[in-house]
């Protein structure tokens, strides 16, 4: 390769240069949270009625919408990147030790989201702490959305202990490289290190990964998050196995594209990152998004199947009602064509282009959240108890509904302008594997 | 279970008595009825074979009913006749086409087109009266279960109560507050007259707000008949609630002293999943504020129910919002964010007024008498009382029906049948419905009779953010 070879000056770049185009960006995430926060500030003011939401049942509406489908979008992106990580470290798979530690921030990122929007779709949310500690011990045995708490809080547990474990190591070794003015931050990170604890650290890293590979198809995506729909006998669209395989499949869709795309963005704002995050890693990062865009394609090809042979009444009108759909045929598009771009490149009919993945990544990850919000909606829509089923019922969100999905994006994205400004948002790891590849030609 | 509950459940000496008289009121053999039944518990224990039951009575059963098509070997029988099966199939035992106490005045209040609309005089009777089959033959060759015991056979399944578990799972013990009431409603569908008296009642009682029906009436249409038919549809009270199930806060639950399912307004975070996960579509959620003083307001509940005896209690909180417990459950409008449904006029049930306490505004608004409330556990409670009548009177009308009668076509389609409504769902309501149960294909029908004629609102009320419509 012609680049110069990454190396440990590459990682602590982004630390130190805030550029224009870094404020540009600030600025635009800022005025998109801000945005959010105003309009959670109505919200507060009048309560829910300022959202298109309303009473399922004679009511006529859905009571779950776009908060809920933009939750499960956030979930599923930080499970996703959980398993990208775990897997990365489980099975030391070095190729895409790059992006090991951008998924896990994707994680911790996505994850805060998911809990903000939860926050933002409750009632009472000023009660949340209190109500669900008092009655934890008895709810946690019942119901699906305790389990949801439990789960999304020892994720967040395990991806920030694996974080902090690794993160040591190489803040001890670019120490010198980084900025004094952020000293009070890294002690804290290298809290009583020494440099013997990381063969310790890289096996208890190890054993984390373990554990969340075996746990995310039944905790994350493919267990907790799905079960709140898919236990829910009184709404055939959700209900049933297939939805947690649904689930699972979305989620690492949208993760592969989440990890892909903040990894694009690194290349592109930062020198020589072409070599830190080399193509080949994105050309993988596609090739994995490819085959899970397939699964979720496949999968949903099962469930539309089923609900227009000789479905039962209410599985067969919530079907109908999917495919009569225009929304749901822009979401299977949004999936289906970056499947079939990714197909092409591999096959050699197309040529592998940087700005193809990015805009292949976007469409997936905007398909996943309106594949999920709709699969919200319409589970409400048409409900088991069919005299309800007549009931004509519609769900737009608001443009308060609508700033939620942005302003947990540009808050995301300050996430990771703040993140990237304090620690190497890539290991040395990564980069000493390309340096002892080349020493060894 | 203690012995006592296990006498009551098996089939003691007052069962025999009871089912005796039963049976000796049709015209099979009583004898024969009797052994076959105790025969079936052993069946039900393990003690015989399926086969051997079969077996036992059959020269009996083919003297008595002339057939007897029962299989008598289950895996080896000959199929049975198919228009016998068909036939038998399609005739609920219990669906005699006898109407119910209230059916008259039903009728006479439709004629008087004095509610919610009539789309016809009765459809067309598709029956299989001249099919070669009279329905006492149906009934003779479903055997004796569906002959004699029939009108019987509701209080045999359910000695103790609606759901037997329930007695297993909370047992009745002197001195405690459990007594092992279970309230609930037995709704005669076939009575009502869709005037929505008992949504109205039920918005002015408890100032909901617009949109919030909690106690709502459907109107539906079957495919194949011109008339309207009607559910009325409170909160179920199950047995065993998913919304309770659900809650992650146990803000929802049910009261132990009379299983009423509540919501604690103090609790709740407003999440709705119980809403989600309720099969009925009772719940209602707090959009908006709610409005504390006018019409549908805070401020006129309290006034309305500021004289209730109880309330003087000085270990009661001054409220009639707030429960016997001390708990924010009754009542008005639930602050804005949180959810709110039929919490059963718990106001009444702990009023302290003998008058108030187990009825509900609904039932007293009710002019046709079709909602009866009660503790359905207890077999003297005027819903298992009324569940008796009806029974009382599909058996002593006989099989038959009196075509002489002018209305007998009318009365030809209706299907006195006591059900739950989505019952599959393993809820255990606590509502039972007397009267036609809605098929897979019946469709609500906002007209004629739409909901706002009645002043009520079915939509939620909006909100108007100039930037936002």
């Amino acid at each position: 390769m012609s680049m110069p070879d990454a190396s440990p000056d590459d990682l602590v770049r982004p630390i130190k240069k805030p550029s224009k185009k870094f404020f540009l960006l600030a600025g635009l995430s800022s005025v998109a949270a801000v945005i959010f926060v105003i309009a959670y500030g109505i919200q507060l003011a009048n309560g829910l009625a300022v959202t298109n939401l309303s009473d399922w049942g004679s009511g006529g509406g859905v009571t779950w919408g776009t908060y809920i489908g933009t939750f499960i979008w956030w979930v599923g992106i930080a499970h996703g990147g959980i398993i990208i990580s775990a897997a990365v470290r489980l099975l030391k798979i070095e190729k895409y030790e790059p992006v090991a530690r951008i998924a896990e921030l994707l994680t911790i990122g996505a994850l805060s989201m998911a809990g903000i929007m939860i926050i933002v779709h409750l009632g009472r949310p000023d009660r949340v702490v209190w109500s669900v500690v008092m009655s934890y011990p008895t709810t946690v045995h019942t119901s699906p959305l305790a389990w949801d708490l439990t789960v999304i809080t020892l994720y967040f547990v395990l991806t920030a202990t694996y974080l902090s474990l690794t993160l040591r190591s190489d803040i001890y070794r670019l120490r010198d490289k980084l900025p004094d003015i952020l000293n009070p931050v890294y002690s804290a990170i290298l809290f009583r290190y020494d440099p013997d604890e990381d063969p310790v650290v890289e096996r208890m890293a190890w054993w984390l990964a373990l554990a969340i590979i075996i746990l995310a198809p039944l905790l994350l995506h493919g267990g907790v998050i799905p079960w709140l729909f898919a236990l829910t006998s009184s709404t055939p669209g959700w209900f049933g196995g297939l939805t947690a395989p649904q689930f699972l499949s979305a989620a690492l869709t949208s993760a592969m594209g989440g990890v892909m795309l903040v990894a694009l963005v690194f290349r592109k704002l930062y020198t020589n990152w072409e070599s830190v995050i080399p193509d080949e890693v994105i050309w993988g990062l596609g090739w994995w998004m490819g085959i899970f865009s397939l699964i979720f394609v496949w999968l949903q090809l099962q469930r539309n199947l089923v609900g227009s042979y000789a479905a039962p009444t209410g599985v067969g009108k919530v079907a109908a009602a999917t495919q009569a759909n225009p929304v749901y045929w822009v979401a299977m598009l949004l999936i289906i064509l970056p499947l079939a771009y990714v197909a092409f490149q591999h096959f050699g009919i197309l040529n592998f282009s940087l700005r193809g993945m990015a805009v292949a990544a976007i469409a997936v990850i905007l398909g996943v959240l309106i594949e999920k919000t709709l699969f919200t909606v319409e589970g409400l829509l048409y409900p088991a108890t069919r005299l309800y089923g007549n009931v004509p019922g519609s769900y737009v969100p608001t443009p308060i509904e609508l700033a939620s999905i942005l302003g947990t994006t540009g808050l995301l994205i300050l996430f990771f302008m703040g993140v990237s400004k304090l620690i190497p948002i890539v290991e040395m790891k990564a980069v000493e594997h390309h340096e002892s590849e080349e020493g060894g030609d | 279970m203690s012995t006592e509950e296990s006498v009551k459940h098996s089939y003691g000496p007052e069962w025999e008595e009871e089912s005796r008289e039963v049976l000796s009121e049709v015209d099979f053999d009583t004898e024969l009825g009797m052994e076959m039944a105790k025969d079936a518990e052993k069946l039900s224990k393990g003690e015989i074979s399926e086969e051997e039951f079969y077996s036992r009575h059959n020269e009996k059963v083919q003297e008595e009913f002339g057939i007897d098509a029962r299989p008598t070997d289950p895996r080896s029988s000959e199929p049975l006749d198919k228009d016998t099966v068909e036939d038998a199939l399609n005739d609920d035992v219990v669906a005699e086409p006898v109407p119910s106490k209230h059916a008259e005045r039903a009728k006479e209040a439709r004629q008087e087109g004095g509610g919610g609309g009539d789309g016809g005089d009765g459809g067309d009777g598709d029956d299989d009266d001249d099919s070669g089959f009279s329905r006492r033959t149906v009934l003779k060759s479903v055997g004796v279960a569906a002959a004699g015991v029939a009108a019987g056979t509701w209080n045999q399944r359910n000695p103790g109560g609606i759901w037997d578990e329930n007695r297993k799972i909370e047992p009745a013990g002197p001195g405690t507050s459990n007594d092992n009431v279970q309230m609930g409603f037995v709704i005669d569908n076939d009575a009502c007259i869709g005037g929505a008296h008992c949504a109205q009642a039920c918005e002015f009682e408890n100032q909901t707000p617009d949109g919030a029906l909690w106690q709502f009436v459907f109107q539906f249409e079957e495919p194949d008949r011109d008339e309207a038919e009607f559910l009325v549809r409170p909160c179920q009270h199950c047995s065993d609630p998913p919304c309770v199930k659900v809650c992650p806060v146990r803000a929802r639950h049910k009261r132990t002293s009379d299983g009423i399912v509540l919501t604690d307004y103090d609790i709740c975070i407003g999440c709705r999943y119980c809403q989600v996960a309720c099969p009925y579509g009772v719940n209602y959620f707090q959009w908006g504020e709610p409005k504390m003083e006018g019409p549908q307001s805070v401020g006129n509940f309290k006034e309305q129910n500021a004289d209730l005896p109880a309330l003087d209690d000085p270990d009661r909180v001054d409220d009639p919002a707030y429960d016997k417990r001390g708990k924010h459950v009754a009542g008005p409008q639930p602050e804005k964010g949180i959810m709110g449904k039929c919490v059963f006029c718990v106001h009444r049930q702990d009023s302290g007024d003998p008058e108030l306490e187990g009825t509900t505004a609904c039932y007293e608004a009710c002019p046709v008498d079709a909602i009866h409330v009660g503790d359905m556990n207890d077999p003297e409670s005027k819903p298992r009382q009324y569940l008796e009548e009806v029974a009382d009177e599909v058996k002593n009308s006989g099989a038959g029906y009196d075509t002489t009668d002018e209305d007998s076509e009318w009365q030809r389609d209706r299907h006195v049948s006591r059900w739950r409504f989505q019952e599959d769902r393993g809820t255990k309501p606590n509502v039972i419905y007397v009267g036609h149960q809605p098929s897979e294909d019946a469709k609500w029908v906002d007209e004629p009779g739409a909901y706002e004629d009645y002043g009520l609102e079915r939509e939620r009320e909006g909100f108007d953010l100039e930037s936002d419509h």
